[in-house]
């Protein structure tokens, strides 16, 4: 599989300005320097807590955002750099699921409209064409016939997230980025969605990148996994590799402080050593962004930030005291 | 079932319909349910199921067209449905605290957290504005909010998440009420934050010893919290029992179902995850029968015909002609 996605030392700052000169004081360091592939046919996870930046690399990837510095790879090409036209054009190609299925669609437009807007948009086929391909979509995404002639209030949360996602295949894409796409759901209705986006991955040959903060969503949709805290990538690898055997200690906390359906395990687990809350991305801590709460940080964390080290094939972690030897014995800073 | 020792809260018969423009929706009908001291009662379901309503009734909140129908709401020896406004001005936030899920909108972002946790006891207890001050450092300390009496003159916007929650708790907890509601009191929280927050709710339970309502609909939260709980669907109690038993010995098919459709961290990647068809039907509405019938994989005509009564013991009752097998003794 050759990577149809490839980030390279992808950077994305807000400047804060004040508001009488608009001079600025400061940034949101929102991503700094993050970095890795997303074969062909994949489904990518990408998962962290609020404000680690997961959704910024979304919003890039699909082009909404424009990195401060760094590359974004599509198809060999640095979807960044292009004249408007052409990215345009690969803008077909990259689509995007949003997470709140009542706020990401018109209510004064009809299901149909909506999911026939890309194509009206990118002036694609006939008024006729365009008809019978949303009938096609709304009916594969399994929404009624006459869905199209209704509103999307007219319809669950469930059924919604239908919609959104019949609207992201209208162009026929070969990348679909969801962000949180389940995260408002039922449980009932949650895995209706996820079995969905699975089949509709088959059927149209999809490269998925999920973004979530939702670890045993992302666990069940996703062939590979990074780990998003404060900016940065802090592991990477299979999915299977990095839920069993996580190098990070974030990783393994967030793994241990998801609450199951098993009583007795959630009775007798120990809590995560974890303390605080997650600093403000304006001034990340210097050294390993984790290590203001990390069991194990040492003098060592606070200065020097660690590198990715790899713990086999393409599991990597940053950190200088993993949870277990790495791959090599290569010098850890 | 009777008030009888220790029971805080006993809700009979509960029935709120909520009118809006063109239809009534019966949000909660027929549910009853006692909570006693010491104890936390999870209340679990999905959207619409009616498990906010119920602690919106208890509190005398409900929104405007919510109306209590029928049935009796007991706190103690008073029967809060008969109660009027000012009488619930008098239980809120004294015999019964209220954490809600997203602390930025229930706290006033415009007092100090320091009057915020002390109004409490300025309300219902008379106290000073200097003692107020001083029990809201104390109650902060008993939250684990960090270095209590520098957070008093600060504003919730410059406070995080988990620390704004622990704030909430602390104003609920400030008049040592009988009875805690807490709605998703972690849902907006970042899991490791959830995790604190949990941890903290873990402690305060065995040394306050008040009767919590805990509503959520997530199974996890519940598992780790609750010594009963409480299963909901459409409106309709229809499983209760011991925590261990909802998850070990499931007796209800939405129940079972519920919990088949949670991804665990072994469920296989390559099968198509479990999920229940269709959607919960309009509340304004209802079929006859049960209302799990249109989704559920053993109904039958009887369980469209009428409401399945609660069968099992009063320990352990479920609403289901069909169960799932008890396991054997």
């Amino acid at each position: 599989m050759s990577a149809l996605v490839e980030l390279r030392d992808v950077v994305k700052e807000y400047p804060i300005t004040t508001r009488l000169l608009q001079r600025r004081t400061g940034a949101v360091h929102a991503v700094s320097g993050v970095s890795f592939d997303v074969p062909a046919g994949a489904t990518f996870g990408l998962v962290g807590e609020s404000g680690c930046g997961k959704t910024t690399i979304g919003r890039m990837i699909v082009g909404l955002e424009r990195p401060t510095g760094g590359a974004i790879l599509f198809d060999g090409r640095d979807v960044t750099r292009l004249p408007v036209r052409q990215r345009r054009r690969l803008q077909r190609a990259r689509q995007l699921v949003f997470q709140d299925p009542y706020a990401s669609l018109d209510p004064r437009m009809r299901v149909g409209g909506i999911v026939r807007e890309p194509l009206a948009i990118q002036r694609l086929g006939s008024r006729n064409e365009q008809r019978a391909t949303v009938q096609r979509l709304v009916e594969e995404v399994g929404l009624p016939r006459d869905a199209v002639n209704r509103y999307p209030h007219e319809f669950s949360g469930g059924q919604r997230q239908r919609i959104g996602l019949a609207r992201a295949l209208a162009l026929n894409p070969t990348l679909i980025v969801a962000d949180e796409p389940v995260s408002a759901l039922d449980v009932s209705i949650r895995s209706q969605v996820l079995n969905l986006m699975r089949e509709l991955q088959r059927r149209h040959d999809l490269t998925y990148i999920v973004i979530s903060h939702d670890l045993t969503v992302v666990r069940y949709v996703s062939d590979l996994l990074g780990v998003m805290y404060l900016g940065k990538l802090v592991e990477t690898g299979e999915s299977e590799t990095v839920y069993r055997t996580p190098a990070h200690p974030y990783t393994a906390a967030l793994i241990a402080t998801i609450p199951l359906p098993d009583p007795v395990h959630e009775r007798t687990k120990t809590h995560a050593a974890i303390r605080g809350e997650i600093p403000s991305a304006t001034s990340p801590p210097p050294g390993c962004r984790f290590h203001t709460r990390c069991p194990r940080a040492q003098d060592l964390c606070r200065v020097v930030e660690p590198p990715l080290r790899s713990f086999g094939g393409t599991h990597l972690a940053a950190c200088h005291f993993p949870l277990q030897e790495p791959a090599e014995s290569e010098a850890a800073a | 079932m009777s008030v009888g020792d220790g029971t805080v809260l006993a809700v009979e018969g509960l029935k709120v319909d909520i009118e809006l423009r063109h239809s009534t929706v019966h949000a909660v009908d027929d549910v009853s349910f006692t909570i006693a001291a010491r104890e936390t009662v999870g209340l679990v379901g999905e959207s619409g199921c009616g498990k906010t309503t119920i602690g919106l009734a208890v509190l005398g909140l409900l929104p405007v067209g919510g109306d209590i129908v029928g049935g009796s709401i007991r706190l103690g020896g008073d029967d809060l449905t008969a109660f009027d406004e000012d009488a619930m001005l008098r239980v809120r936030g004294n015999r019964i605290g209220i954490v809600f899920q997203d602390p930025l909108t229930s706290l006033n972002p415009t007092m100090t957290i320091g009057d915020q946790v002390g109004e409490p006891l300025r309300i219902h207890r008379g106290a000073s504005a200097r003692a107020a001050r001083g029990s809201a450092a104390e109650l902060l300390a008993l939250v684990g909010l960090p270095a209590p009496q520098r957070q008093l003159d600060r504003y919730p916007h410059e406070l995080s998440g988990g620390m704004r929650q622990r704030v909430s708790l602390a104003t609920a907890l400030a008049c040592e009420p009988a009875l805690l509601i807490a709605d998703e009191p972690t849902t907006a929280l970042d899991v490791t934050t959830q995790d604190q927050i949990l941890e903290l709710f873990a402690r305060l339970k065995d040394e306050l010893g008040m009767a919590v309502l805990l509503i959520t609909h997530d199974m996890g939260v519940v598992a780790g919290q609750a010594d009963r709980v409480l299963v909901m669907y459409a409106g309709k109690l229809v499983e209760a029992g011991g925590t261990d038993s909802i998850f070990y010995e499931v007796r209800h098919r939405y129940t079972e179902a519920l919990l088949e459709s949670i991804p665990r961290m072994t469920t296989s990647r390559s099968e198509p995850l479990y999920s229940i068809p269709g959607q919960p039907p309009d509340l304004s509405r209802p079929p006859g029968g049960c209302r799990f019938a249109a989704r559920c994989a053993y109904a039958t005509d009887e369980c469209r015909a009428a409401v399945p009564p609660f069968f099992g013991e009063p320990a352990h009752l479920f609403a289901c002609i069909h169960p799932v097998e008890a396991a054997a003794a």
